[in-house]
């Protein structure tokens, strides 16, 4: 008879003792980190096929990010500070100046060396709906005069229009993502959103 | 005499538990500024065309350049002074559209990373505390 009424006490204490354990262990479970290469904003993954090839191979931040964005990542409270090395990419997108892209928690650089200046790296970084708008677009003026217009398109864009100036309509391949127009006076280019839909964006300070 | 202390001390316990729970409700609800963006910053102001940053003058400052000829509407151009001692050279400018942010790297010429941010008619700049 004892027996027995412990064993009806027993039964609820091993119950709830059993569900305490699976409440730890899925907690436990689901806190464990992801996969390092796992980007956080999955519409970023699935729109654009450059970040879900392979990172930049290398071992460490100094390898993987220009020298002069190196710099100011490794110093505490900078704004390359939340840049994420092991999700960068160096994109060859001319032959002229070397690129990357670079995911910045729910944002995205675009990252140009020895543009504006020898030994000067520079950046435009945009939100994740600017980027998937196509509205990350940057442009830099060269010391000699001119510009470079580097901008970042969806998948499903193999080239972009781009509108002069004057009028002229010209079409600008693209490459990992990424189109590039060197000098001439573009006013806007024309692409395909991640949605599907046809856009125009005018180019800044052009 | 120290046990009636100890005693009204204990009857304060829960209002002093309450009073901190609610200064830290209080610190929580202060919405957060462009500076904890940037963190640490030098100057982080509203500017307009051909005005420095601090107000009263720097030398630090003097490099900062508005390119307002190669802005256009919505836009934000900026070209940098990388030499403090006067004979080096602009940059060229970097320019970027409405909600997106600017920013160069001089290394080790001016040692301290800038960003700028288009906000409406001006713009707001953000010089970070990290100089060589």
């Amino acid at each position: 008879m004892t027996r027995r009424k412990l064993s009806f006490l027993a039964l609820p204490i091993l119950a709830v003792a059993a569900l305490i354990g699976a409440t730890v262990l899925s907690s436990s479970a689901s806190s464990r980190p992801k996969h390092q290469y796992a980007h956080p904003n999955l519409a970023l993954i699935r729109a654009f096929h450059v970040l879900r090839r392979s990172a930049t191979a290398s071992s460490n931040a100094e390898q993987a990010l220009p020298p002069g964005v190196f710099e100011a990542h490794e110093q505490n409270g900078t704004d390359a500070r939340g840049m994420e090395p092991d999700l960068t990419r160096e994109v060859r997108v001319g032959a002229k100046y070397p690129t990357w892209i670079v995911p910045d928690g729910d944002q995205l650089c675009i990252v140009q060396s020895g543009i504006v200046g020898a030994g000067v790296d520079d950046s435009v970084c945009g939100s994740a709906q600017s980027a998937l708008e196509g509205g990350l677009i940057k442009v830099s003026g060269l010391q000699s005069g001119g510009s470079v217009v580097t901008g970042l398109v969806p998948d499903g864009n193999a080239a972009v229009r781009v509108t002069e100036a004057d009028g002229a309509v010209r079409s600008v391949p693209v490459h990992e993502n990424l189109f590039e127009i060197v000098g001439g006076h573009p006013a806007s280019v024309s692409l395909t959103e991640a949605g599907g839909n046809a856009v125009s964006e005018e180019i800044p300070g052009m | 005499m120290r046990a009636r202390i100890r005693a009204r001390t204990r009857s304060l316990l829960p209002i002093l538990t309450a009073a901190i729970a609610m200064a830290s409700l209080a610190s929580l609800a202060i919405p957060g500024s462009a500076m904890a963006v940037n963190g640490h910053t030098y100057c982080n102001q509203w500017a307009v065309k051909a005005q420095t940053c601090p107000p009263y003058g720097s030398s630090e400052w003097h490099h900062l350049l508005e390119n307002a000829a190669e802005a256009r509407s919505g836009s934000l151009c900026i070209d940098e002074y990388l030499d403090p001692s006067g004979t080096g050279s602009y940059t060229g400018a970097t320019c970027a559209g409405a909600g997106n942010t600017t920013a160069q790297y001089p290394g080790e010429v001016w040692g301290y990373p800038r960003s700028w941010e288009t906000a409406g008619e001006g713009f707001i700049f953000a010089i970070e505390e990290w100089q060589f």
